[in-house]
């Protein structure tokens, strides 16, 4: 008798314990994958707090990229258990969001951006991303021009000032020179993301304004083609992701990076030691006069539908992402160049930056922003993402042809859009 | 609790389990089976039956899945391949008579079995690591081999998650092989050997033939652990299986497809289908063991 | 008989000098496989001493030259993910799991080998039958109704569906069945009830296979990873095993506090089953091999 009450309240007491997870916090919560948006974020609560509202707090999350969209969309289909009040979302996640059709279980911004006068200050491209049949689900983070960073030392050490380059021609000439010197370096690294920013260079995309698949286009084709006729000649390479990518800046491997302006946030981060030692440049163009930039990536904040917080997430966000105070702040902490167009010629955005060579870096940004690319926004994005990265290794090695490859990714998204019609 | 009635008292102790039992495991199987019939993509859309197109699909028009199929098979013959062998000679040695540090050697080729596969999955990103990586550097560098992708190059994956089975399992197998050795009648080697037989000959004849209990064992195991295979794949190259998703393996398809675009009905499908397979595998596994009987 | 011992000293004097070369070859072997083995784990150690720059940098170093607690203070200060409560969720699930199942299975391994009842050969056919029904098959539906059911993201979530093991069930019955009879008959006589004699006689005679299946359950939950992924949705709930997955695929991978982790969660298990190395090895492979 006393073994079985032993035995009960045994089990009592491990479904007690299952039961007495921690207490939910009274505090909002945010969800981001970039510990550069983190650090902003902490900062705005802080400030937010202190001046505005005393009770707010906010707890910010970081997840892994892959893992905190996949999360987060789970857990707004069950109805927002664990989800977050508010959430980062990536322009090229949103799309998945949308799928099957309609609601994607973020609060309709409209009424904010509307009422408060918001709209017009917004880079309208930019908001696109984020917009769907005329509602408004998110506010981008940055305004995302892409710009040709490079080790001022080597390119100058070289003879060859990378400010000038007019054309990618110009750019190629001056590689040539640097590899015949030193055959280890690689002037151009082809990142994961190279491609598709230089295709919306050209004003393409994987998808058009209709929505069609064109990652197959003679365009992209022909554009990788030429980026693998330069790995062949070893003017571009691609070496290794992760620490060891940080590990062939430290060392010199790589001498330039063609990204956005997040990417200057993320040098600072992951090869401090380098600083003073880079520049950045508007991007060379393909043809004399053409475009010199793209864009490349780009977040933005949401707020949950299933949030308990609506009102004070709202409160918050226009507070952090629609101010002049919010947009400069983020640009000192995180290089990302505002989307909002009266933060952008703010005169904190044109400090010398140390790491830059002392070099105006908003400058450079606000030069080339005027010229960003449209980018077309697809439920379909982040499926053909996941199968370009997949096949992108491949093709880098030449083992499938861009052709083959790229007609295969958009047969398949053709499928699907066609099985889920 | 139970009274003394001897009548009811098997079904009151019988009846937790099976509860639990049918919750958790019979109503999820039927309703799989029921929801491979549909289309249903997120938690909260209605379910449009479409008959057997996700099988269809499956087999005829989905890519992704073939290579799914191809990667886990090419895991689990080349693992069992290799395992297998292996761990049989490392059993033959640890069973030899006044062996030293026996019980040592045993237990550290069982460690890589207690370890998480999440862990086993972040030690041999490192291994593989191509530039600052273990094997290239301190193996294959002294030989004059040159940096192999491991994690990059796409023919390289499936080696690489192999050469991490063959780690993680080996130990485990060698100790089944250990027991089956323990269990075998020294006389009936004594008498072989009397016969004048050859150590090869008694291993071939004797020996071999009476494990095939516990090769049948480690077998079926190998060919249920290749499929369940999720865990290590997933951390080394990501759920998506990497460069060319050569290293997806079906486990890791059926979560990417189902709790990453929350393709319910299709998912479902892609359960049954790896049952059957698993099914099939198993059974024939077994007659064709049964065929090498000598009898 | 002398001149018969003399043959045979002399032939094992042979096969002593045979031996020697023969062993130093089977020597080698063993350790050579025993390096492959170690060095990862030697290599998990040393790395979680180590910064980021000290792994990714040349030559390789198996050891750490110049080590640093750094990664195991961050990773203890919970600056990224609540670690420590991670692996007492960890704690928790795999306790619960194993006692729950333990219950459940030596119940119905009870029933089963000690009574005779009308349907007990179909349900043991039955059980052997769906026992070929790889969990995959239920992930998407069981997914779905720990959603309905409000289990999401909780510990019950995660240990409910994984507490009924069908293996459980048989190998607790394989165990169960050879207590006596003659000790129940007399626990009868003297007026037991039947939960009397399951508790009292049941039980304590299969104490070695309870505490095999325990070792077992725990070990499985203690691993687990694709289970607790799907259910838990926030950091303060993962398993040890998720929240260090999150790690891993943070933008900048911090490799040292990876290594940091793991080691931490692998120690307590290596302990274990160093202190009863012997007993758990024999009586896991035996009793894996037996079912």
């Amino acid at each position: 008798m006393k073994m079985r009450r032993v035995c009960l309240l045994a089990l009592v007491g491990v479904l007690l314990l299952s039961a007495l997870a921690p207490v939910a916090a009274q505090e909002l919560e945010l969800w981001t994958f970039v510990n550069t948006h983190a650090r902003w974020f902490r900062e705005q609560a802080e400030r937010y707090a202190e001046e505005v509202n005393a009770d707010f707090s906010l707890e910010v999350v970081e997840i892994a990229y892959s893992d905190m969209h996949d999360r987060l969309q789970i857990s707004i289909q069950s109805g927002g258990v664990g989800a977050p009040d508010i959430a980062d979302v990536e322009q090229g996640r949103f799309g998945g969001f949308l799928r099957g059709g309609g609601d994607p279980g973020f609060v309709e911004l409209n009424a904010l951006l509307d009422e408060g006068g918001h709209t017009e200050n917004l880079v309208s491209a930019r908001q696109a991303l984020y917009t769907s049949m005329g509602s408004v689900y998110g506010i981008e983070h940055a305004l995302t021009p892409v710009v040709l960073y490079y080790r001022a030392d080597v390119w100058e050490g070289a003879g060859a000032d990378p400010q000038e380059f007019v054309t990618w021609d110009d750019f190629v000439d001056a590689a040539r020179v640097i590899v015949a010197e030193n055959p280890d370096v690689i002037p151009l690294h082809i990142h994961g993301g190279l491609h598709e920013l230089l295709l919306r260079q050209q004003g393409h995309d994987y998808f058009n304004a209709d929505g069609d698949v064109t990652i197959d286009s003679e365009e992209s084709i022909a554009l990788m083609d030429w980026l693998l006729a330069l790995k062949d000649e070893g003017v571009a390479g691609d070496p290794p992701t992760g620490d060891a990518l940080w590990a062939a800046f430290k060392d010199g491997t790589l001498i330039s990076m063609v990204g956005a302006d997040w990417y200057a946030g993320f040098f600072k981060d992951n090869a401090p030691e380098l600083s003073g030692k880079w520049k950045a440049a508007p991007l060379p163009a393909f043809e004399e006069g053409g475009r010199r930039t793209s864009v490349w990536g780009g977040t933005g904040a949401t707020v949950v539908a299933t949030s308990d917080h609506v009102e004070e997430a709202l409160g918050f966000l226009e507070f952090a992402m629609l101010s002049i105070e919010g947009n400069v702040r983020r640009f000192e902490l995180t290089n990302l160049f505002p989307p909002y167009i009266p933060a952008m010629d703010n005169e904190r955005l044109h400090a010398d930056d140390e790491y830059f060579s002392g070099m105006d870096l908003g400058a450079v940004f606000a030069d080339v922003g005027p010229e960003a690319p449209p980018q077309w926004q697809s439920p379909f994005r982040s499926q053909l993402n996941s199968l370009r990265t997949a096949a992108w290794q491949d093709v880098i090695d030449g083992v499938r042809s861009p052709a083959d490859a790229f007609a295969e990714i958009a047969n398949t998204i053709r499928d699907e859009m066609e099985f889920e019609s | 609790m139970f009274g003394r009635g001897r009548k009811i008292a098997p079904y009151l102790f019988i009846s937790p389990f099976f509860v639990g039992y049918a919750i958790f495991f019979l109503y999820p199987v039927v309703q799989s089976l029921q929801l491979s019939f549909y289309r249903q993509v997120g938690l909260n859309k209605a379910p449009r039956f479409i008959g057997v197109d996700n099988y269809v699909r499956l087999a005829t028009k989905d890519p992704l899945f073939v290579k799914a199929l191809a990667n886990t098979t090419y895991y689990a013959l080349g693992s069992i391949l290799i395992i297998v062998p292996l761990a049989l000679l490392l059993a033959l040695i640890l069973h030899s008579p006044r062996l030293r540090l026996r019980e040592f050697f045993r237990f550290l080729y069982f460690t890589p079995n207690i370890t998480a596969g999440v862990v086993v999955g972040i030690i041999f990103g490192l291994v593989f690591e191509e530039q600052y990586g273990l094997i290239n550097n301190l193996l294959l560098a002294p030989l004059g081999v040159e940096n192999v992708r491991w994690l990059r190059e796409s023919r390289w994956i499936m080696p690489a998650i192999i050469l991490l089975g063959t780690w993680k399992w080996t130990g485990l197998n060698a100790i089944y092989f250990m027991v089956g050795l323990q269990n075998i009648p020294p006389e009936l080697k004594e008498a072989a050997r009397v016969d004048g037989a050859t150590r090869w000959q008694v291993f071939w004849h004797v020996t071999l033939p009476l494990l095939r209990p516990i090769l049948a064992f480690v077998l079926t195991f190998a060919i249920i652990g290749s499929y369940n295979l999720f865990a290590e794949p997933a951390i080394l190259v990501g759920a998506e299986g990497g460069p060319n998703n050569s290293g997806l393996t079906m486990t890791m398809y059926l979560y990417t497809r189902g709790f990453r675009e929350l393709k319910m009905g299709y998912a479902s499908a892609i359960g049954y289908s790896l049952a059957i397979i698993i099914l099939i595998l198993t059974v024939f596994q077994l007659i064709l063991i049964r065929a090498f009987r000598e009898d | 008989m002398r001149l018969k011992a003399a043959s045979k000293r002399k032939t094992n004097r042979k096969s002593l000098a045979l031996k020697l070369g023969e062993a130093t070859v089977l020597y080698a072997i063993l350790f050579f496989f025993a390096l492959l083995v170690g060095v990862p784990f030697l290599y998990m150690i040393t790395g979680s001493f180590k910064t980021n720059g000290q792994l990714f940098s040349y030559p390789v170093d198996l050891l750490a030259p110049d080590p640093t607690t750094a990664n195991y203070e961050r990773l203890l200060s919970g600056e990224e993910i609540p670690y420590l409560q991670q692996m007492g969720n960890s704690v928790i699930i795999a306790v619960s799991q194993s006692i729950l199942t333990l219950l459940f299975a030596s119940m119905v391994g009870w029933g089963f080998a000690k009574y005779e009842f009308r349907g007990k050969t179909f349900l043991t056919i039955f059980l052997l039958f769906t026992f070929a029904i790889p969990f995959q098959v239920t992930l998407v539906p069981l997914f779905q109704m720990i959603v309905r059911l409000g289990l999401l993201d909780s510990y019950l979530g995660v240990i409910l569906p994984s507490s009924v093991s069908a293996f459980g069930a048989f190998f607790m019955r394989q165990a169960m069945v050879s207590v006596p009879q003659e000790l129940l008959d007399a626990g009868r006589i003297d007026g037991s009830s039947e939960w009397g004699l399951y508790w009292r006689i049941g039980l304590p005679l299969s104490r070695g296979a309870l505490s095999i299946l325990a070792v077992l359950v725990f070990l499985t939950a203690w691993n687990d990873y694709l289970w607790p992924l799907i259910v838990l949705r926030t950091p303060e709930k993962f398993t040890y095993p998720v929240g260090l997955a999150t790690l891993n695929g943070l933008y900048k991978i911090e490799y040292g506090m990876i290594l940091a982790g793991a080691f931490i969660a692998t120690l307590p298990i290596v302990l274990i089953f160093v202190a009863g190395r012997n007993q758990i090895l024999d009586n896991l492979t035996i009793g894996a091999v037996k079912q």
